[in-house]
């Protein structure tokens, strides 16, 4: 039984959205009228999907993806789109949503995309199923171009790998993130492209710019940032190296002192070294090791 | 990208109310700064006596997000206009509170509770 909850301030679309979907046996149809009462059916009782307008009174679709990709990350969410509402679409789209449908042409397309993302999502949960505490060790390693871009989906996947492997809860997981996207993007901008926080202090504009225009310049451009992740029940262990000279952490000014209060310095690491249990540096500075134990108060319906 | 990739922002009792996205990563960082300085530039040079940000659509954030709050702040003069944040879940407060930011800034659970604070006299 797939639950699909359609939100839409026009009856006649609701009904015609409706008529579609429950075509297909085993589709059970809820509805709202916008993005507020559809939360708080959301709150009652978790769809497995959501079809929604965009243009709606109160609360707009693009309002409610945001809201259920921060409340309910795994409940995907498609688009019913009319003439008019290309560009927020797109922003619904680089929010989370999953998928859109043109109204004009829901009769055709709205039931094949709904079952084209339950068949995604009917897959991931057993993919999920799978791995949640039955893995029982994972080492990878990654070599990526010092590219931004590349820094979110890799940050999530260890997290999730850390979801899998039942290490720590999940506030404790968004710390374990937090520290490793700190880690990384000072791989990239202080190891990679050696553009100094120093820099940052006089004017963030200049410090964007300098990291910019290394990244056309050898060697800066041609660097890497590599990674390593071990993982088993009992801790997860991070290891972050860049190519470039590497730096001594000692000489990082305390952020948290009054006197560097106002100044841009040292912040990633205090978050590094405060989420994670262990924090080292080789011996030239250009490498982290970071490692996070498994909560003594942790059970596996927490983790 | 422009400021709505980041937060949006309305102005309630001459207190400007800035709300977070949830998405907020350090990789767009430069983005976010520019963002968020524009944002400070323009407050500074209406008639706005506070600043309020809400977290309640976020549930972490890093570095970028800290000295974006710092840059905001230089911008309204360090303390000549307030600067408050409110709806921080256990992680953003934790952040927050290790950068000892909270030391200079005021936190309120809510939105609700920190209008009521920043502007007591108004309906």
């Amino acid at each position: 039984m797939t639950t699909i909850l359609i939100v839409d301030d026009s009856a006649a679309d609701r009904a015609l959205a409706s008529g579609l979907l429950q075509k297909r046996s085993g589709n059970k149809v809820l509805f709202a009228t916008n993005g507020i009462e559809a939360l708080s059916q959301i709150e009652m009782h978790i769809p497995d999907l959501v079809v929604t307008d965009l243009q709606m009174p109160d609360m707009n679709g693009l309002e409610l993806v945001d809201a259920i990709k921060a409340n309910y990350p795994l409940i995907p969410v498609i688009l019913m789109t009319s003439q008019g509402s290309e560009e927020i679409a797109v922003k619904a789209l680089r929010s989370g949503a999953a998928s859109y449908v043109p109204k004009k042409s829901l009769a055709r397309e709205l039931s094949e995309t709904v079952e084209m993302v339950a068949a995604s999502l009917r897959e991931d949960r057993a993919h999920s199923r799978l791995m949640f505490h039955r893995m029982t060790k994972s080492d990878s390693t990654f070599e990526l171009p010092n590219d931004l871009s590349l820094i979110p989906p890799l940050v999530s996947h260890l997290r999730q790998m850390t979801r899998y492997m039942g290490v720590c809860n999940d506030s404790d997981r968004l710390r374990v993130g937090v520290a490793i996207e700190e880690a990384l993007v000072n791989a990239y901008y202080h190891g990679n492209l050696e553009v100094s926080s120093v820099l940052r202090e006089q004017n963030h504009n200049q410090y964007h710019d300098l990291a910019r225009s290394r990244m056309e310049q050898s060697p800066y451009r041609d660097r890497k940032i590599h990674v390593e992740s071990r993982l088993t029940r009992e801790h997860a262990t991070f290891v972050i190296r860049d190519e470039g000279p590497g730096f001594n952490p000692e000489l990082v000014p305390d952020p948290t002192d009054q006197k560097n209060l106002d100044r841009p310095w040292g912040r990633g690491l205090l978050l590094i070294r405060t989420f994670m249990d262990d924090l080292h540096f080789n011996s030239s500075g250009n490498e982290v090791t970071m490692i996070k134990q498994r909560s003594e108060s942790i059970n596996d319906e927490e983790a | 990208m422009d400021q709505q990739t980041f937060f949006d922002d309305e102005t309630l009792q001459n207190i400007a109310v800035v709300s977070l996205k949830s998405h907020l990563s350090n990789y767009q960082g430069d983005e976010f700064l520019s963002a968020i300085k524009a944002l400070g530039e323009e407050y500074e040079r209406s008639g706005i006596t506070a600043v309020l940000v809400d977290f309640s659509r976020v549930k972490y954030f890093g570095s970028s997000v800290l000295e974006g709050l710092r840059l905001l702040w230089k911008e309204l003069g360090a303390g000549e206009r307030q600067v408050s944040l409110c709806g921080l879940n256990d992680v953003c407060h934790q952040i927050i509170h290790l950068s000892h930011f909270d030391h200079v800034w005021s936190v309120y659970p809510d939105r609700q509770s920190a209008l009521s604070a920043l502007a007591p006299d108004q309906p």
